[in-house]
This record gives C-alpha cells, structure tokens and sequence, in this order.
C-alpha cells in the first residue's frame, strides 16, 4: 500500500505487511494510517496494522483471533479506533493498540455496521438478529 | 433480543464509547444494515430490511418508516447504506435488491422523509454528497462517468 501525496502524486512511503492490505483509514491529524488486511488460508489472516504514513513504520498489530477482517474508524479525537467486523466490535488506543473494551456478538447476532457519534462519545451498532448469523460470520 | 422461532429480527445498540457500556438497545422487526450520524444535530439514521428510520439521541424519540423504495419494480429490497449529508437536512438512502444488486439510491429530507431525489439504475452502490450538500453522486451504469444530481432544496 503506497502513500502519497495529493499535491503532486509523490511516494511518500510504503506500508508493508506479510498479508495484502485491504483498505487504509487515516486518523484525524493524518499522523496515523490503520490498515486492514485480509488472507485466505487456514485460518486465514486479517491483521490490523497502524502505520505512521509518513515514514511507512510499523507502530503495532493487532490479530483478531476470529478470522475476520477488521473495518476501522478512528475516534474525532484521534486517541481512540474503532475496529469491528461480524461478530466482534472493539475500541483499542490509536497509538498503542492497548485495548480498551470489546464486545462480542452472540451466536445469533450479526453486526452489518458499527458508527462512532462526531463528538466520539457514542457508538451505534446495527444488528441483525436471528439463525441466518452463524452462517455468516467468516469472511 | 432473540426471535422466536428462529425468526430474523435486528436491533440499533448503543454503547458508551469510553466504556462500551451497553446505553440503549432498541429493537426492530427487521435487520438493521446500515446507520450514520449527523453531525451536529445528534441524529441517528438507520437503515433496516424494509424500514428506515432516524433516532434523536438527545430525547431519545424514534421515528420509523417503511423504505420508501420498498418495493421496487417489484422486487423487494433492502438497505445497503445510509448517509447524513453534511449539513444535516437530507438522508441519502442506498437500497438494493435482495441479491445485492440494481442499487437505488434516494435523498430523502431528515424529518419529514419525503423524498427529494431517486437515482436509478444504478450499478454500484457507492453514494457520496458533496461537502455543501448541494450535489450528490452516484456511479450509473454504462457510463465512465458518475452520475452527479442536484439535491433538490425546500
């Protein structure tokens, strides 16, 4: 995953990891870069990797041990990033990947979307509920 | 909350983001696939199955409608994403089909839900306002070009 920049399209650095990144959220300050990243296999790996986009330096992985790929927000604050996927949502330190709390979906719950309020106090997951789950929780 | 019978259902939680305390649940009768917050109005839409609707967090008052582009050219369909736009008047709501394709797209105004604008046809379900809330895009089949319309003001 390259980094670059907008005024003139110029690498800024790389961000390397031993899987394929899926998607990049940058953090408010632009200091942060999370990524996502996402391999089949057995179990298949999807680390979230947070990166100082600058310098391409690696500040700390997280491997889920569910076997899902992560999406992430960051909180308006930037000290906070939301990470979540299917069955589990979690709120770790942006700058350690110290976590903070973690909620996992039951057996017949389906998380399809999670939210963070712009004041970064609340967040809203959408759920759904019911036999369909279990058949969907991996990737 | 759990179904009977092994019946779908879905709900909107909130938690506290500092403990992840669970604050509120409120149960629906249906999925719900997709939410965003306003950003200064402290407003929460959401999208389910065949519903949308739109929380105050402040009062705690729900109000729910059907999607109203449920059903469409009869096929049912079902909330694929839900976006604030900026300014926080209209609701741009992205529905598709319940194999996941023929997204339609429709700008509704966020109290009243009339709708504004409806894009059809489209091919991708990738919606985005513009920072002024003036335009919304959508990317259209057979075209290289995005669809841009002009979000109809009150």
């Amino acid at each position: 995953m390259q980094i670059r920049a907008v005024a003139d399209g110029s690498l800024v650095s790389t961000l390397t990891a031993d899987v394929p990144l899926q998607h990049v959220s940058f953090s408010p300050d632009g200091k942060l870069a999370a990524a996502a990243g996402f391999e089949l296999g057995d179990p298949p790996k999807c680390p979230v990797i947070m990166f100082d986009p600058a310098t391409g330096t690696q500040k700390w992985k997280l491997v889920p041990d569910l076997g899902l790929q992560l999406s992430c927000l960051f909180s308006p604050d930037g000290t906070r990033v939301l990470l979540f996927h299917s069955a589990i949502v979690q709120v770790c330190d942006a700058h350690t990947g110290t976590q903070h709390w973690r909620l996992d979906m039951t057996a017949q719950q389906l998380l399809y979307r999670a939210g963070l309020s712009f004041d970064g106090a609340t967040v809203a997951l959408a759920i759904g509920n019911g036999a369909h789950a279990a058949g969907r929780r991996r990737n | 909350m759990l179904p009977a019978g092994g019946a779908i259902s879905g709900e909107l939680m909130l938690l506290d983001a500092a403990s992840g305390a669970v604050r509120r649940q409120v149960p629906l009768a249906t999925r719900v696939r997709a939410l965003s917050f306003s950003a200064n109005r402290g407003l929460l839409a959401f999208g389910a199955d065949d519903e949308i609707g739109v929380l105050d967090l402040a009062s705690n008052a729900l109000r729910v409608l059907p999607n109203p582009t449920v059903p469409f050219h009869g096929n049912l369909r079902e909330v694929e994403s839900i976006v604030f736009s900026p300014d926080n008047e209209l609701i741009g709501v992205v529905s598709v089909t319940i194999n996941g394709i023929n997204p339609t797209i429709d700008v509704l105004g966020a109290d009243a839900f009339d709708k504004r604008v409806e894009l059809a046809d489209g091919f991708s379900p990738v919606f985005a306002f513009s920072p002024d809330s003036r335009f919304c895009s959508q990317r259209r089949k057979q075209r290289r070009c995005p669809g841009l319309g002009r979000v109809h003001r009150r």
